[in-house]
Order: structure tokens, then sequence, then C-alpha cells
């Protein structure tokens, strides 16, 4: 009985420190060691956001993107790029939630349109009102106050370059340039889209609400580019495509990736910054 | 039902008040309960499951209290049961890897079809090992824990208990194998009063953070231990997960183990202890000695001795080793890489034997220097990690391609694997660090000696438990 309460005891004065800790010190995780959890990072930010006026769906070459930079006061937006899914993952986490947003970024690569994959389930599964109530609630419930994690992103940002503000000044897009930035796509003559596609039907049912829609490609290392027939997908839709790749070109910038595939922050920051002018200029 | 799951949570409190608040002044009462659950337990994700268990029981236990009660027949009564227990066994289990030992894949991709449609019951090759166990056991004559069942002369109570020890739902699924004689001298009336609260804590906690907070986050880094991921991983990374999988290993079986012990011992039943620091074994024999001990004692004294042991030459002592070795190894899959892997354990074991025999005079281990025992400690861990590989990529070419790419990549290392690898593992090779280097000479299961600390240490435990969990996902040994 002594050893129990003793245990208990140690166990609430353990809680207690860790909660003062996280709260005081600010120690919240911005990265973390596994897909698992940094995909519940973002599925926690995202039952956590006030404000869900533009959301980024997308796999983990989406994921990299940093929302901070998009924010100007004016509109609230949410990365929901999740690592290890396709498109269609984050696509269902967003069908089901109540308000839709004013704009819906969608990540356009090989994983657009393609097949759901068994992890989507175990992500999928995480969306449920007992997170949804423990999150909010109950801080050191949160994906971003996990201990492992919090210690991950202090070694990880130690490592990191930021992009330089100067060199981020000189990379700024003008009107023109924004504008040049999006192409609209068109259906190959002859050529009859199917819409069984899960992604593709969720997107359609997205614009019939009202929501208005962007592709964006984002650079990934000449890895993962989108098949033909998903631009005919992409037209169908009767949305833009954003290719930063080519703005990369254009602004004769050199991007880094830190696994061949995905950005490095000080790349990803670059990007961000593209698509909130981008965004910016397109007037909502 | 995961143990750790909700919906095992609530089961289990709904049991434990019925248990002991509903049929507290009936020992009968408490045991059809508990078989009862147990039997809910078993088929709560598959109901057609319970059929398959109950026909065990059934046969099992009239086979027992046939084999007990009678003095003749009695031989062709336990052969009779070895044969529909290895049987039942062999149908779901084996049925495919047989068929395509034996049968043409041309003229009979048909059946072959069939035979690979045959679902795998979940515990099936725990709870037959229970019931050989008790049906051999019954044979041989065992006095200690069976005088009670001789005695009985209630048929239905002669049955439940012999349901109730083949289907007790903590140790149904992944064990450990409890001997009948152990388990049936446990069975009388429980009361809530007897159970020992700090002790359940304490398997509980120690398990609770072993399987959610060790293996399961271990798993996020191990994943990649796939023939997708492994051409592409350097050097230092794949020398980490290979022992970050021998650590997840250890952590989501012991993690199981002290569950069973603690659900158990809520309920007022012992379950024998399944490891003793097998990571600071100092060769692959005595290694089997503390991993998996309820199986190693399983297959040495219903295998290995029935074989004749040592006591027919040394050859043949070799032999028994290695083909015992594969018998387990098959024991934990039907798949030539679980023989392989049993091949090669077993040979191991014969090897080590041939070199202890050559040797003079055997060293005691306390005697060998400091230097001496890590490295033997280096060796065996090392031995049975690479060993540990068949296990995750069951696939012999991708074990293969595993060894090329160690061979053909470059040294560096993510630092994301690397950092779940080494944060996960530090502390199970701490608990076996301070083992190894005698700083508490108290039982297995005592993790510190000073109660004070060790109350510390586990309601620190106990918090990350709770914010420091994994990835949810199933105990490996599920599916064995």
């Amino acid at each position: 009985m002594k050893g129990s309460l003793l245990l208990f005891v140690t166990a609430t004065v353990f809680l207690a420190t860790l909660y003062f800790c996280v709260t005081t010190f600010k120690l919240e995780a911005i990265y973390a060691e596994s897909n698992y959890f940094r995909d519940m990072q973002r599925l926690e930010g995202f039952f956590r956001a006030d404000r869900k006026d533009v959301i980024l769906v997308g796999s983990s070459i989406a994921a990299r993107l940093h929302p901070d930079e998009f924010e100007d006061g004016k509109l609230g937006f949410v990365n929901l790029g999740l690592d290890g899914t396709v498109i269609n993952a984050s696509l269902t986490i967003l069908e089901k939630e109540k308000v839709k947003p004013k704009w819906l970024l969608v990540e356009f690569s090989v994983l657009t349109f393609a097949a759901p994959r068994t992890n989507d389930n175990l992500i999928l599964s995480q969306q449920n009102d007992l997170n949804r109530y423990l999150w909010r609630f109950f801080p050191l419930a949160r994906p971003s106050f996990r201990p492992s994690s919090i210690l991950y992103s202090y070694l990880k940002k130690k490592k990191e370059n930021d992009a330089a503000a100067e060199q981020l000044k000189k990379l700024h897009l003008s009107r023109s340039e924004c504008n040049d930035a999006l192409e609209m796509p068109k259906i190959r003559p002859g050529l009859i889209v199917g819409d069984s596609n899960p992604a593709l039907m969720k997107l359609v049912k997205f614009k019939d609400e009202g929501v208005r829609i962007l592709f964006v490609k984002i650079p990934s290392g000449d890895q993962y580019e989108a098949p033909p027939e998903f631009y005919d997908m992409a037209a169908m839709l009767k949305a833009p495509i954003l290719d930063l790749s080519r703005l990369t070109k254009h602004k004769k910038v050199e991007m880094n990736y830190t696994d061949g595939l995905h950005l490095d922050r000080a790349s990803a920051k670059i990007c961000s910054m593209w698509l909130a002018e981008v965004l910016g200029s397109c007037r909502f | 039902m995961l143990f750790s799951s909700m919906s095992f949570l609530i089961f289990f409190c709904l049991v434990f008040w019925g248990h002991y608040f509903v049929f507290e002044r009936s020992e009968t009462g408490q045991v059809l309960f508990l078989t009862l659950c147990s039997l809910f337990f078993y088929g709560f994700s598959d109901p057609s499951l319970t059929l398959l268990l109950i026909l065990s029981l059934s046969v099992n236990g009239l086979c027992a209290y046939f084999l007990l009660k009678r003095k003749n027949g009695r031989r062709f009564l336990m052969v009779m049961a070895l044969v529909f227990n290895l049987g039942l066994l062999v149908f779901f289990k084996y049925a495919y890897l047989l068929g395509c030992l034996f049968l043409d894949p041309e003229q009979n991709a048909s059946v072959l079809t069939a035979l690979r449609k045959i679902p795998l019951p979940i515990g099936i090759s725990f709870f037959t090992f229970r019931a050989i166990t008790l049906i051999v056991d019954g044979y041989r004559g065992e006095k200690k824990g069976f005088e009670k069942l001789v005695s009985e002369n209630n048929f239905f109570k002669f049955q439940l208990d012999v349901w109730f020890y083949i289907s007790f739902f903590p140790q149904l699924l992944a064990g450990p194998i409890a001997k009948a004689n152990e388990f049936l001298d446990q069975i009388n009336r429980k009361s809530v009063r007897q159970v020992p609260w700090y002790l359940v804590l304490k398997y509980l906690i120690i398990g609770f953070f072993l399987k959610n907070c060790i293996a399961d986050n271990l798993s996020e880094a191990t994943l990649y231990l796939s023939s997708t991921f492994i051409p592409r991983l350097p050097k230092i990374d794949l020398v980490l997960l290979l022992y970050g999988y021998s650590f997840q290993m250890f952590a989501d079986f012991a993690g199981y183990t002290y569950l069973a012990m603690g659900f158990g011992k809520l309920l007022g039943y012992d379950s024998p202890p399944n490891f003793n620091f097998p990571y600071i074994s100092q060769s692959v024999t005595e290694f089997w000695r503390r991993w998996h001990i309820s199986l190693s004692s399983w297959l040495k004294n219903y295998l290995y001795i029935p074989l004749g042991g040592n006591r027919k030459g040394e050859r043949r002592t070799y032999l028994n080793l290695i083909l015992t070795m594969i018998l387990g190894g098959l024991w934990h899959g039907a798949g030539w890489c679980y023989a392989i892997w049993g091949f090669a354990h077993g040979l191991f074991l014969a090897l080590e034997r041939m070199v202890m025999s050559f040797r003079k005079s055997t060293t005691e281990q306390r005697e060998r220097p400091l230097w001496a025992r890590l490295l033997l400690v280096f060796y065996a861990f090392n031995v049975v990690s690479v060993f540990w590989l068949l296990f995750k990529l069951p696939n012999f070419a991708d074990v293969l391609l595993y060894f090329r790419a160690l061979w053909s990549q470059p040294i560096y290392s993510d630092p994301a694997i690397g950092y779940v690898v080494i944060l996960y593992s530090f502390p199970i090779v701490a608990y076996h660090a301070v083992r190894f280097f005698k700083a508490f000479e108290t039982a297995p299961s005592m993790l510190i000696a000073n109660p004070v600390a060790e109350a510390c240490c586990l309601g620190f435990m106990l918090v990350l438990v709770f914010t420091n969990p994994g990835c949810p996902g199933n105990f490996i040994y599920f599916q064995f």
C-alpha cells in the first residue's frame, strides 16, 4: 500500500513537472522522430486551428511547407500534408469536417489520385472525438508535447539552417511572375475522364460545395512526377496548377533535399513564400 | 482484443467485478465465470474462432478425464489426444506448407489455393501446447497439481478445471505456456483481499512501458527493415535497425508477459516468468535458458528428452538439439525461414556443446574476467540479433539483400532512425547492464532493490506510458 501510494505520488510529481516545463518554456515539438507522430502533430494542428480558411492537403512532400509563411492575418492556413499517405487520406479527414475551407491547395504529384494505402487507415482511425477532446483539454496528451518529440525537435532545430532573410528578399515574385506560374490544364482531345477515383470524387464534391481548388506542384527532385492522366483529372475539375518547380528554374534557385525527395527547411521556406505570394495575388 | 485497448480495459473491469464481487463465495462460480469470459475474449474479433477453441477444450477435457480415471488403454488415449492436438495445429498452421512440399503445384493448383485460404487462429500454438502439457503430464502420472483432478468425482467440475486451465485468457494468446501442475494447483476460491496490489501495479506498469513506450516506438524505426528500404539505408542505420529489432522483440514479448502476469495476478493466478535478462547471455545456450523460458522448457521436456536428450551419445545429442530447434522454429510459423532460424540456433547449440566438451576444465562464468564476459555477451547478442532477421524478413532473399546492403552502402546515418533506436533501446540496455554488472542481487522480477527508488522509477515509467506511447500495434508473438 505504501509502495503504491509512493508510486502514484511520484507519477503525479513527474506529470506536474512535465506540464510546468512544457507550458512555461513553451517546449512544443515542431518535428517528430517518426512518420506516425509527424502525422499526429499535423492532425493535432488541424483539430486545434481556430480558422481553417486555406488548407494544404498532400503527402510528406507537401507536409514540408510551413503554414507560418502563409500567415498574413487575413486567412487561417493549415498544412494537412500527411507522411506515408496518399492525398485521399487528407481529403477524407477534411470531408468529415462540418465547415469547409475557402481554398483547398492540393499537392500535385504521383500520389494525388493514387489508390489508398494501408497506412492511411491507421492515420484516419486517429481522427476521432476522443483524440479531439484529449488534445484540446489535456495538453500532455498532445503529440506536440511528447517528451521524445520535444527533444528531437530541439536537436534538429540546432542542426538546420534557415534560408537567409537577404536571400528570401531577392526571391520575391512580381505580380506577372505569380500569374505566369499558374497554368490551366486541358483535357487531351478525345479523352474521357472517369470519375470513379476516390480522391477525384471528393474534390468534385468540395468544388460543388463552393471550395476553390488549386493544385500545387512542389519540387521533389524530379521524383513523384504526376502522370499525364492526372492532368486530365485536374482539367476536369477546372482547377489551376501552380508549378513551383518551374519557378525555381525561372528564378535560378537550386532546391535542396534531405533525402533526394523532401525539401530541406531553407528550400521549403522559399517554396512556402512563393505559395503565399501566388495566393495573395489571386485576390480572395 | 489488445491488452492496451479501451475495449480490453472495459472487459477486464467487468471480469474483475464479476470474479470478486458476484461469484466471490463460490470457487466453481468463479472458475465458470472466468472460463466463459475467456471464450468471449477469444472470440471477440472473430466469434467463429470460439468454436475451434471449444472443440479443442472438449476433446482434451474428455481425453484428460479418461486418462486420469482409467487404468486401461491410457497409452492409446494419450496417442489419440496428441494426434488430435497436433492434427489441429498442422491443419491450421502447416497445411499450405505441407501442400507445397508434397503436391505438384500445376496439377493441384485449386487444392493449394484452398489450403492457402485456411485462416490461422490466433494463439493456436499456445493453447495447443498447454493441452499437450496436460495430456502428457497426466499420462506420465504427475502427482503435483493433478491430485485434485484425480480425486475429482464431479465430471462437470473436472471438465471445468481443464477448460479453465487451457483457456485462461491472460495467457491464452501468447503464453506463458504454464505447466498444468503449476496452474491446476492454484485453482481455489479467490478473494479480492488476497490481491498483491503493488506487485500487480509493478507488472502492469513494466508491461505497458515495454510494449507501448519501447516496442511500439521502436517499431516505427524497424519498419524500414524491409526489401523496399534496405537498399537505400546506410550501413550504420542497417546495424542500428538490426539491434533495434532485437530490443523491440524483447520489449514486445516481455511486455506482453508482464501484462499477462499482472492481469493473471489480479485475478489471483500466477504466471511463470518467461524472461530472465536474455541479452546478458554469454552463449546461445545460455540465451535459451533466459529467453521464452516456458517454451524452451516445454521443448526440452516434451521434445528433446523424449527424442533421447543427451542419453544416446554425443552425435545423437547434437542431432536432437538441432531437430528440437528446427521444430521449435517451425512452431513460430509455417515458413522455411522459421525452420532455418531453428536450424541456425540448433547448430550453434550443438557447436557450443562441442566446444565445451573439448575443454578440459570448464571455467565458471563468474570466474571469467570482465573483458571476456563482455566479449561473450557481444558474441551471443550479435548471433541472436542476426537470427532475428529471419523473423523480420521471412523471405530469405531479403536477408541476403540486407547483408549485400551492409557491405555496399555508405557509412553515414539518418538522424531520425539513429535517434529512435538509441533513445528507446537505452532502457533495455540499462536494464540488462545493471543486472550484468551485478549492481543488485535480487529476484529477476525485482527492478531495483531499494523500494523507494523502485517506486520512483515505476512512477516515471507510468508518466511515459501516458505521455510518450508509440504507434499502437499488435504484439509480434500473436502471429505465432
